[in-house]
């Protein structure tokens, strides 16, 4: 059980004494990152009404959702950069809006577009970095950014979108947080990159007590990547599940219609897709279940086989494509 | 709470800078072209006479003390000294007044002016301290600048314009002169009129350190030192050198205590001058001259006020009256009920700009209210109870319109209410 | 800490500021040859009365040139962290934020200071080169106000700049020029004498001022 921890740090404004609370939710496990029930407005519309969930301590998740959903907006009011119109937000016990600096220093934080200051250099820009963080890993960002190839005095400014997203993760990986929360970290990168990004994931995973909050365009990668996944639906609808039960209950079958119009989404049916060749329905549910649930109340319709999906179907399956 | 001592500190900015400019942008919009009231004593009826902008446009009057009205013309005639081209044009020269007869020359003779306001105040004024002490006698119709400058301090410096120099040969003659007359350095104060373009020079007079005065002149290029001898109980704040060609007066000496005085040329001696409700340091004075009488006016914005002596000086009669410029406007009015208070940038007597606050008072009580009941319904449209914004309303309270300008320009952030 | 912070503000303004130090070099030459060409033309004893006596300011030359580098360095110090929002770079730093912005400003108006003491120290040369050193102080004294619209320019510059909302910004920079407008009513030498302290106290003022709209940026909704 962690009990919290109390450190002190020097700050050339003088020594900050500061001391961590553990935060614990109701089923005793600790979460890194707590949503209670926030409503934000953006102009008249609201993009999430009682919008809750956890990310627990020490597990990896993965925040998918078409675009336009507010992915961004809801990494921007858990660092504290948006003031919900209700409800609260907990990051690593602390308020998001009131995170101490002790705190921040915990969390690695890449804001969308692998946002950085252009105008520093590849050597610079670590300097600047370095003594903020007292768990510096020098040695993680210089072997990431010599990859690129480039001398040290290139500058930010004149590198490639995915040049520049190598140099940003590496910084987050030299700061070494507690928390990873990574806003869209493979826009820009190649394949070959983001195998390389996710290997070294892993490693930072194997220390041990880190967590991981992403998201990503390439729902692919999060197949070997995440233990849970949350999809986040226009209007704030929003799912939580492990990710291996997500891809053990949710299926897709094929069906055929006789003259009846194709089913709806209802209780059982997630979504139904008629565009492109095979019309497929997708269900939380075994063949039987959706067989006796068609019988009911879709008799027109005839299931066919089982189709297998990749994490990218399931992903559209559940949110549909447009 | 940084945020509130950030917040706090841009409303006392607004204010202060509202306070100078809304008042300055009042004066823009509602100024208008009155000017002093001109005050003259007639010669012809032996009463003050004077002429006032009493509404907009050119609604002058020309009126004397008891209230007859005249048209401009015979007002003219009132004051042939002032006006004796005019009476000149209209064939009234010379002009007769009792047993006396005058003519153009005899008139011209006698006119002079006088002037003394308090910009000429060494305090009032910003002064590099240095002085071209110019030849006495140039021998030629011109003055002219020398090419060397003075600065009176522990000795007499002289410095070379040309090669911007100290020049030790001129210092020691200078300085040797005035010390030798009895003059202790350091030099307090040099007073003198810096010009070519006047009728002739009379040079500095010098302060010492004791307090004792000195006139200094440059005479063929050698120093020329006089004691001035002062009255005892006269101590000297102020002189002002006015060199005219009548010869008669070289300026005015103003005491420490206030007493004003005209010193003669020849024998500096102090003529004093009985100016009731004179105030050096807010009123303009003139002294005008003419064949029969010395008159003396002087004002500040409100009353102006006139000495009329014969011409050794003694008082004959005085006159004074509140000018139509000092006559509250309505706007004025309106305008003390608005705001609490202005602060003025411009001090009209001074050339130091200045951040004077002037207070209205109670009548501001009204603009008080208005601007919290206001500030009252702008934090109930924000949401924010009363209560909760306590500092808010006491800033309105205090400050008017403008705390209420300054809290609708930088309200309460929200959950930061004070 | 302090150094990382001094770093990235000093990649910002480096060349504003290299910049900003030649055309300050370059008025104060421009002045030393005006001064110069004034005496070669004109009586020496000529220039010292209209600059005693009738009050005439010859290096007026310089006079809005600190304000123009005070918005000029503020521009480029926090135009960079407004772009694309990178200011939450900042914020997400393990620093008090209000510490992190004062220890930019400080940076800043030091590095405009080190400017303005250039002015000073050239204006006092070129006067006292060709008149007495009372004229040189004058001078001086004379500049103080102008060197002060430069310390107002850069905090009211970097006031509109943090600000996240518009109406806001609006606010910020006609108080900034109502300030600059203050500082502009002098016709002859040292007219300001009196008030300059006061001035100086309102001035002050913007410092404390600065961490409202970083305050407001990271707290809006």
């Amino acid at each position: 059980m962690w009990d919290g921890y109390e450190a002190e740090w020097d700050y050339p404004f003088g020594a900050i004494r500061f001391a961590i609370a553990p935060y614990v939710d109701d089923r005793g496990k600790m979460s890194a990152i707590h949503v209670d029930r926030i409503t934000h407005r953006y102009g008249q519309r609201t993009l999430y009404r009682d919008l809750s969930f956890r990310v627990p301590e020490g597990r990896v998740v993965a925040l998918l959702g078409k675009n336009g959903v507010g992915k961004t907006t809801l990494i921007r009011l858990l660092m504290g950069f948006l003031r919900p119109s209700g409800g609260s937000c907990r990051v690593l016990g602390e308020d998001a809006h009131d995170l101490s600096p002790a705190t921040r220093a915990r969390i690695g934080l890449l804001l969308e577009g692998h946002l950085t200051y252009d105008f520093m250099s590849i050597e610079q820009i670590e300097r600047f970095h370095r003594p903020f963080y007292p768990g510096w890993r020098r040695e993680l960002y210089y072997d990431l950014v010599d990859r690129l190839g480039l001398p040290y005095s290139h500058k930010i400014g004149n590198m490639s979108c995915g040049q520049r997203s190598q140099v940003v993760l590496g910084l987050i990986f030299a700061q070494n947080p507690e928390l990873m929360i990574l806003d869209d970290y493979s826009m820009g990168l190649d394949a070959g990159y983001r195998r390389l990004f996710l290997d070294y994931l892993q490693d930072y995973l194997n220390q041990g007590g880190k967590t991981v909050f992403v998201t990503s365009h390439v729902v692919q990668d999060m197949e070997s990547l995440v233990d849970e996944v949350i999809f986040l639906q226009r209007g704030g609808e929003l799912l939580q599940m492990d990710l291996a039960d997500f891809r053990r209950d949710y299926r897709c079958y094929a069906f055929e219609r006789e003259g009846t119009e194709p089913p709806r989404p209802d209780a059982l049916i997630r979504s139904v897709d008629t565009h492109g060749g095979q019309p497929r329905l997708y269900a939380f549910a075994e063949r039987d279940g959706v067989e006796k649930h068609l019988a009911e109340h879709w008799p027109g319709v005839r299931l066919g086989e089982e189709l297998a999906m990749t994490l990218e179907d399931a992903f559209i399956g559940l949110t549909g494509k447009y | 709470m940084t945020a509130r001592l950030a917040r706090w500190s841009l409303l006392l900015l607004t204010i202060l800078l509202l306070a100078i400019w809304i008042p300055q942008a009042k004066e823009l919009l509602f100024d208008d072209r009155f000017d002093k009231t001109q005050l003259f004593f007639s010669p012809v009826i032996e009463r003050f006479v004077y002429k006032e902008l009493i509404g907009e446009g050119h609604q002058f009057v020309y009126r004397d003390q008891d209230g007859t009205d005249y048209d401009r013309e015979s007002f003219e005639t009132l004051i042939p000294f002032i006006y004796y081209k005019n009476m000149e044009l209209w064939g009234r020269l010379p002009l007769v007044l009792g047993e006396h007869r005058f003519d153009k020359a005899a008139i011209v003779a006698e006119r002079q002016v006088m002037e003394f306001k308090p910009q000429d105040l060494s305090d009032q004024a910003p002064r590099i301290q240095l002085f071209p002490l110019l030849e006495s006698n140039p021998g030629r119709a011109r003055l002219r600048f020398p090419e060397d400058i003075m600065r009176a301090g522990e000795q007499l410096d002289f410095i070379d314009s040309d090669a911007n120099r100290f020049d030790p040969e001129l210092t020691r003659t200078f300085t040797q002169a005035l010390e030798q007359a009895g003059f202790r350095f350091p030099v307090r104060a040099a007073f003198g009129r810096v010009s070519i373009l006047k009728a002739f020079d009379a040079g500095y007079f010098l302060l010492d350190s004791r307090g004792s005065l000195f006139h200094l002149r440059r005479l063929d290029g050698a120093p020329e030192v006089a004691a001035v001898p002062i009255p005892e109980g006269i101590a000297v704040r102020d002189i002002k050198v006015t060199e005219n060609k009548r010869h008669e007066l070289i300026g005015f000496l103003l005491a420490e205590d206030g007493r004003l005085f005209l010193m003669t040329e020849r024998d500096h001696d102090l003529i004093a001058l009985d100016l009731p409700g004179y105030d050096p340091d807010r009123m303009e004075l003139k002294i005008l001259f003419n064949p029969l009488y010395r008159i003396a006016v002087y004002s500040d914005r409100e009353t102006i006020h006139a000495v009329v002596m014969d011409r050794d000086y003694h008082p004959i009669d005085r006159y004074a009256r509140r000018m139509a410029m000092a006559r509250e406007r309505p706007v004025d009015r309106v305008w003390e009920m608005l705001v609490p208070f202005d602060l003025n940038l411009h001090d009209p007597d001074s050339r130091y700009l200045s951040l004077d606050a002037r207070f209205h008072g109670l009548a501001a009580a009204i603009g008080v209210a208005a601007s919290l009941l206001l500030a009252l319904e702008i934090l109930r449209l924000r949401g924010i109870r009363p209560t909760r914004a306590r500092m808010d309303l006491l800033l309105v309270l205090f400050a008017g319109l403008y705390g209420l300008l300054a809290l609708i320009l930088i309200p309460p952030e929200r959950g930061d209410e004070t | 800490m302090l150094g990382a912070i001094i770093l990235k503000e000093w990649l910002k303004i480096r060349w504003v500021w290299g910049a900003a130090l030649l055309v300050h070099l370059g008025m104060l030459v421009y002045l030393l040859l005006a001064m110069r060409h004034q005496f070669q033309v004109e009586h020496s004893e000529m220039i010292w009365y209209w600059a005693f006596e009738l009050r005439r300011l010859l290096y007026t030359q310089i006079q809005y040139l600190p304000a123009l580098t005070g918005a000029v360095i503020a521009a480029a110090q926090f135009g960079p962290e407004m772009l694309g929002g990178r200011f939450r770079l900042s914020l997400h730093l393990p620093v008090r934020g209000d510490l992190l912005v004062w220890s930019w400003v400080g940076f800043g108006a030091l590095m405009g200071g080190l400017l303005a003491l250039l002015d000073g120290a050239g204006l006092y040369w070129i006067i006292s080169t060709w008149f007495p050193h009372e004229a040189a102080e004058s001078a001086l004294l004379t500049a103080l106000p102008w060197l002060l619209g430069g310390w107002v320019a850069y905090f009211g510059t970097t006031l509109a700049l943090l600000e996240p909302s518009r109406a806001r910004r609006a606010v910020y920079a006609g108080l900034t020029l109502a300030f600059l407008a203050l500082l502009d009513q002098g016709h002859g030498y040292q007219e300001y004498d009196r008030i300059m302290p006061q001035l100086t106290g309102l001035a002050l003022l913007l410092l404390p001022a600065v961490i409202l709209p970083a305050h407001r940026y990271r707290h809006r909704s």
